[in-house]
């Protein structure tokens, strides 16, 4: 694409150039050959067997000093994955797929953990137990990394993942359980190699922008070292995430309140209704019309006074 | 001309008789006599209000003492009446007329008050002797005056 470009502004000059530069990005095996320490990340070595972990393999070896290394310290076995489709890297670049595919998948596979536990604990121990979670995330070497009042995540190290649930998991009787393990080692190598690619090609454009003779020269060069730049933040950024997400791993615990046992309370029957009083007895009124005014009011009727 | 004098009296006793119909008795000790009014033949008042009145009525339905004292109390105790005692007590007249003393008590306005109803059955008449006052007025004092003139009573 630079060659093309370059091609297009009509100046010999510039052309040579691009020439150049696309001869060194492809000899630009960056530090091939060169072995860093191995990165602070999961591997399905250290990490205990849940499923869709790939099996262990001992670590790569450290860094030799004097040698350039990686900007995440990838270990030479790492460097060795094969590009993702659609990523193909010029010709000479490094590829991924120098190296063998069995040894990645084998020895270097990065696991990101994420794991879900839920508990049943007495209602009056939700919140103690959710202290007793982050006492023993910590304990493994991990940190709370959010809770609410009836659930709690944490983050441990993956190394120590199994141990850290097995933990948490005595702090209450266990409803649920799951673990899932997303393998980012292609995505890792992938970005770790086109990072690589990317320095080199930087390193090039500088020298070529040191020697250009002409302000048009200077400018497209510079102009691909800004694009250079920009993909070299997005791969950085990519791979911090990566390495931060494969060396701890995510655990949510949520807590349920054991449901008390409901007293089970022997009601009495109540006691029969009282019969209804009988009715009151039957009499007649007498046709006597002097019963009407038979009773206190009228005997004290006083008449009125007189003037 | 004495026919004449005889005619001409005739309305005035006839007038004389209607105004004394009815029994009475005799004023206790510390009563006034009251004006009778249409109700009664005979009311008065010592000066606590405590009232004794008398009314005679037509024995009808004709029945005998048993019958107007059942009546007298159950209409009374349909009323609201609370009778004192579970029988009437048996009482007689100083003319030898038997009747029946039944007590309760009422409230009115607010007030506990003391009633009490004797009844006398003659062969056409039915004469009731009523006395009621404030329960603090109503004391053995005046309790007994007025059964001394309970019987005292006329027809």
């Amino acid at each position: 694409m630079l060659g093309q470009r370059l091609l297009r502004s009509g100046s010999r000059r510039v052309t040579a150039l691009a020439l150049i530069a696309f001869t060194a990005v492809g000899c630009s095996a960056g530090p091939a050959g060169a072995e860093a320490a191995p990165p602070q990340v999961a591997r399905a070595g250290d990490a205990p067997s849940f499923p869709g972990a790939a099996p262990g393999a001992p670590q790569a070896a450290p860094a030799q000093p004097g040698q350039e290394s990686a900007p995440f310290d990838v270990p030479k076995a790492q460097q060795a994955s094969p590009a993702s489709p659609g990523n193909a890297a010029p010709a000479g670049a490094k590829t991924s797929n120098a190296g063998s595919k069995d040894e990645r998948t084998v020895s270097q596979a990065l696991i990101m953990y994420t794991g879900d536990l839920a508990l049943t604990v007495d209602a009056e121990a939700v919140a103690r137990t959710i202290d007793s979670v982050v006492d023993a995330a910590e304990s493994v070497g991990g940190h709370l990394a959010g809770r609410t009042n009836d659930t709690v995540k944490v983050k441990v190290p993956s190394q120590r993942f199994r141990e850290g649930i097995q933990k948490i998991e005595k702090l209450g009787a266990v409803t649920s359980s799951s673990v899932t393990a997303e393998d980012v080692t292609a995505e890792f190598k992938d970005a770790e190699v086109r990072l690589e690619n990317l320095k080199a090609t930087r390193k090039r454009l500088e020298e070529f922008l040191a020697r250009a003779g002409t302000m048009n020269d200077m400018l497209t060069v510079e102009r691909e070292l800004e694009r250079v730049a920009k993909e070299m933040d997005v791969l950085s950024g990519r791979l911090r995430f990566l390495k931060e997400h494969t060396a701890f791993s995510v655990l949510t615990v949520r807590l349920t309140a054991r449901a008390k046992p409901t007293p089970v309370v022997v009601v009495d029957a109540p006691p029969p209704p009282p019969p209804a009083p009988p009715p009151p007895p039957r009499s007649i009124d007498l046709p006597v019309s002097w019963f009407d005014t038979l009773g206190v009011p009228e005997l004290l009727k006083l008449p009125a006074a007189k003037k | 001309m004495k026919s004449l004098k005889i005619l001409a009296l005739a309305p005035l006793f006839s007038i004389c008789i209607a105004c004394s119909s009815g029994a009475r008795v005799s004023a206790p000790d510390g009563f006034a006599e009251l004006d009778e009014g249409d109700t009664f033949s005979y009311r008065a008042t010592n000066a606590a209000g405590v009232v004794i009145g008398v009314r005679t009525e037509d024995n009808n339905p004709r029945g005998n003492l048993d019958f107007w004292t059942n009546a007298v109390d159950l209409k009374l105790k349909k009323s609201g009446y609370a009778a004192m005692t579970e029988e009437a007590s048996k009482v007689s007249s100083d003319t030898g007329l038997d009747g029946r003393r039944l007590r309760y008590h009422t409230q009115k306005d607010g007030r506990t008050h003391e009633y009490w109803v004797t009844v006398f059955v003659t062969e056409d008449k039915v004469i009731v002797v009523e006395a009621a006052g404030d329960e603090a007025y109503f004391d053995k004092k005046t309790q007994t005056r007025i059964e001394a003139a309970v019987k005292t009573v006329k027809s």
